[in-house]
């Protein structure tokens, strides 16, 4: 395809590959007897190779959206649902396979862990590879580890939460995720602990024609305070790769809970992924979503205000080059009284790019004094590019305070002229605005991302511009 | 989500064409409409699905409206205060008159059989026109398949009308379907005011049976041609009505358009408007004004194909009791409008813990050479600080609440530039206020 030789020349500087051997492979495709061998090798509960099936059934009755991206070209069976790149799960570097360690040491995984993290977890194609958590934090009853091994080690928890936020029947990909999961990020944080260091998830896909399945599951209880954030990069290859993910956070009562993704997947790979939160009375739930890679990225951040005074704030980038659709956006569903929500998308499109804003606001019937504000830009570097927005707007209720506003826009000649009279090339002075322009949501990152997200969307707009 | 009609058929299309003696061209027509209607979904845009509501409207068995066809009549001519007024009473043209002043004209209102009978040749080209309407909506198709009454409205080039020109449909038969259409053409350079009303007939709510009311207004401005159209509905408690509008607007041509909602169990309508000459302009205000259990079903949408081309559409919805309105819109700006300027803004206050309001304001932007592309939408209530002054100043709660909620509506009435239909929408506006 055309469209493929051309996206692979994007500058992509994590689009090398390794060549390492597998412990376990299944088969291309996806069947039923897929479905059984992944649980039977994570030698699962009765009850999980259950819900796996239920998603099965559920992924071959339903129809594939007909909204969005342009899906056609996934090939269901020609990807690989399990790749196990490691016997287990380390709990230092030095127990990870070389070549895998090698990876995450030139992803900078190891050295941001040693000057600012209080956990890392580390996913490679299908499995975590390695996993740890600061001691102090253990010690007060953190838990950082991956999905699999917290399902055999806290099977209490893991049984009240799992899929009780995404149900195997929420959407096809959903249902997907729930049959062949694999790895992930399980968080809990007990009542009344801060963390103060963020906790950090790194999800690599590697192999050719692989579909990734993490599933995430948060649980911040009463009065805690944690931030968890996770990049995700993937090698370039002329055919695609599937990333499916499932995310569920819940903040329980007065819990100030922050999520951030930096997604980064090379332009092959389907983003297809189902985030949700559930935030309860007084609680905190603030999400941080950048999408600057990837083929076709859905994906809708949700937080569903259940408890009393519940808040939220969704912040939400996106940019699309070259071959690129991010249809991204954010959700918030207001189901108690005194909730708000904050809603604030930027995006920018370029070199045929196209990027859209999906969201969804509801005021559920007896949620009283809602409110909320929703605000979307979007900046269009070219006359080829294309840029959509679809909000929507459900209330039912009169008290609600709902303001909404957007603009699309382009960078305008003067403020480019005027920069250019200072001595700047054309490349810098657009290079400029578009960093101001999604300065807000730089400002959130902690200062070492902000500076690597800076450094990207400049190599991302010169490689394009060039 | 289904919506069949038991009416709509080929034996009809043939029985209503061979009636009004209609060339074979207009018969086709008819027909590839109906095949359309039949093979379209409710909604087509998956965007809007979930807010596409036909939920409790029963109107599949409903027949046509039983008065025969009487066809075109024959005008009179006086000196009236306006330009012209053509009233159609549940599908009979029964009233036209023309001011004496436009005699000497190229002017035409009448019957649709009567424009066929005159202007053989403008007829095939406006009535079977291929694309003036949208076509992918289902309920324009079925007003064209079907229609048993047509107003035709031809300006020709040059020529200045400035009183407006009233038509006006009555309907309200219990039981009964009547699908109109109105088809409006403004020759070069050329300029009129429409106040186009949908209002009810007869006393009765339909004992519990609904009516159905399809009609489809098509426009069409050639270059430089200018229209102010007003557009108001207010049905009866028992009428569902389907309104589907297209404007087309040549190079600086202009378009102003002011549409009311204000009644019937259902109304759903769909505006297209399409600027494709350059320096065209479009200006749209909306108002929808719900009480009991009416439900509004609106939808917006605006293309820009032309340079230079100007829109902006403001609609403001107020809800009251258990009413529910839908208020979607789109704005296109395709790859060649270059320097578009564009604004969409949907604004709604519920005044009761009934009441429902959605808003799905959208973009579609191709290029970023554009002056100006934005939307804003919000939701609110009263603002009870307003209240409590005004009453502070001894204006009774009720009275004061009122007094807002005009003050919401009256920066978008005033934007009207008929006086006439100003003063009919605040009277509307007036009456529909529920203490």
């Amino acid at each position: 395809m055309v469209l493929e030789q051309e996206t692979v020349n994007r500058e992509y500087k994590y689009g090398f590959r390794d060549d390492i051997e597998y412990v376990y492979r299944t088969a291309k495709g996806l069947s039923e007897d897929v479905v059984r061998e992944i649980s039977g090798l994570k030698d699962e509960p009765e009850w999980m190779l259950k819900m796996r099936l239920r998603g099965y059934s559920h992924f071959l009755e339903r129809v594939m959206p007909d909204w969005g991206g342009d899906l056609d070209d996934i090939d269901f069976d020609d990807i690989r649902y399990y790749l196990k790149p490691s016997e287990k799960e380390g709990r230092s570097w030095d127990e990870v396979p070389d070549k895998i360690r090698e990876t995450f040491d030139r992803l900078g995984i190891p050295e941001a862990e040693r000057k600012f993290l209080a956990g890392v977890g580390a996913q490679y194609d299908s499995e975590v590879v390695y996993h740890k958590t600061l001691k102090h934090l253990e010690e007060q009853g953190v838990v950082f580890m991956g999905t699999d091994a917290a399902l055999k080690e806290y099977p209490e928890i893991f049984k009240e939460y799992f899929a009780t936020l995404v149900p195997p029947e929420d959407n096809k990909f959903a249902a997907l995720n729930t049959a062949v999961w694999s790895g992930g990020s399980f968080v809990y944080v007990p009542k009344g602990v801060k963390v103060e260091q963020p906790l950090q998830a790194y999800f690599r896909i590697n192999s050719e024609n692989m579909g990734q399945f993490e599933r995430t599951l948060i649980i911040g209880d009463e009065d805690c305070q944690f931030h968890y954030i996770e990049g995700c990069t993937a090698p370039t290859y002329t055919t695609n790769s599937l990333h499916a993910a499932v995310v569920e956070v819940i903040a329980k009562p007065g819990a100030i809970v922050r999520y951030t993704t930096l997604q980064n997947w090379s332009d092959n790979v389907y983003n297809l992924v189902t985030k949700r939160a559930y935030a309860y009375e007084n609680s905190t739930v603030e999400w941080v979503d950048a999408n600057i890679g990837s083929r076709l990225t859905m994906k809708y951040p949700s937080v569903y205000l259940v408890g009393k005074g519940a808040k939220t704030e969704i912040l939400s980038v996106a940019y699309a080059g070259k071959g690129m659709h991010q249809d991204a956006g954010a959700k918030a569903i207001h189901l108690a009284s005194d909730t708000q929500s904050r809603i604030t998308s930027k995006s920018v499109s370029q070199n045929g790019g196209r990027v859209t804003y999906r969201g969804h606001l509801a005021v559920a019937k007896g949620a009283r004094n809602v409110k909320s504000n929703v605000r979307c830009d979007a900046l269009m570097l070219d006359a080829v590019s294309r840029s959509d927005t679809y909000p929507y707007m459900d209330i039912e209720e009169e008290d609600a305070s709902i303001t909404h506003e957007a603009t699309v826009g382009k960078i305008s000649e003067d403020v480019l002229y005027y920069l250019m009279s200072r001595g700047l090339t054309e490349n810098e002075a657009m290079n400029m605005v578009v960093l101001g322009f999604l300065e807000i949501f730089t400002k959130e990152l902690p200062m070492e991302y902000a500076v690597e997200f800076n450094r990207l969307i400049k190599m991302e707009i010169e490689g394009n511009v060039g | 989500m289904e919506f069949d009609l038991g009416c709509a058929t080929e034996e009809r299309v043939d029985e209503l064409s061979k009636e009004r003696g209609e060339p074979a061209y207009l018969r086709k027509d008819r027909t590839q409409a109906l095949h359309a209607f039949r093979a379209m979904p409710v909604e087509p845009l998956p965007l809007f699905i979930r807010h596409t509501d036909l939920r409790g409207v029963d109107v599949g068995e409903v027949a046509p409206a039983k008065h025969g066809f009487e066809g075109a009549v024959t005008p009179v001519y006086d000196g009236g205060e306006e330009a012209a007024v053509a009233h159609v009473v549940e599908g009979q043209l029964r009233e036209l008159r023309i001011s004496e002043k436009l005699r000497e004209h190229d002017f035409f209102l009448n019957e649709a059989s009567g424009f066929l009978e005159e202007r053989p040749k403008a007829a095939k080209g406006l009535l079977a026109r291929p694309d003036s309407l949208p076509k992918d909506d289902k309920f324009g198709m079925m007003s064209r398949a079907l229609f048993s009454s047509a107003l035709v409205l031809s300006v020709p080039p040059r020529l200045e009308i400035t009183r407006p020109i009233h038509l006006l449909w009555s309907f309200g038969d219990p039981s009964s379907a009547l699908h109109t259409r109105t088809l409006i053409h403004l020759g070069a350079g050329s300029r009129a005011s429409v106040i186009e009303e949908f209002v009810p007939e007869g006393s009765g709510d339909g004992n519990g049976a609904q009516s159905l009311f399809g009609n489809a207004t098509e426009v069409y401005l050639e270059d430089g041609a200018r229209l102010d159209h007003v557009a108001i509905e207010r049905f009866s408690d028992h009428v569902v009505s389907f309104l589907t509008r297209q404007a087309t607007v040549g190079r600086d041509g202009s378009f102003h358009q002011a549409m009311g909602s204000f009644g019937g169990f259902l109304t759903k309508s769909r505006t297209d408007c399409l600027l494709v000459g350059q320096g065209s302009r479009i200006r749209q205000v909306e108002v929808v004004y719900g009480t009991g259990q009416e439900r509004y079903d609106n939808t917006n949408f605006v293309t820009h194909r032309g340079r230079d081309s100007v829109s902006d559409l403001l609609s403001k919805a107020v809800m009251q009791e258990r009413s529910r309105s839908a208020l979607k819109g789109v704005i296109t700006i395709e790859e060649e409008a270059g320097n578009a300027d564009s604004y969409l803004g949907q604004y709604s206050m519920l005044l009761s813990r009934k009441a429902k309001s959605t808003a799905i304001p959208s973009l579609e932007i191709m290029t970023n050479d554009v002056q100006r592309a934005q939307h804003a939408a919000s939701v609110a209530q009263l603002d009870e600080d307003q209240v409590f002054y005004l009453m502070s100043r001894g204006i009774p709660r009720d009275r004061a609440r009122r007094m807002l909620v005009e003050g919401f509506l009256t920066p978008i009435v005033e934007k009207i530039p008929l006086p006439d239909a100003r003063k009919q929408l605040y009277d509307l506006i007036d009456t529909k206020w529920v203490a």
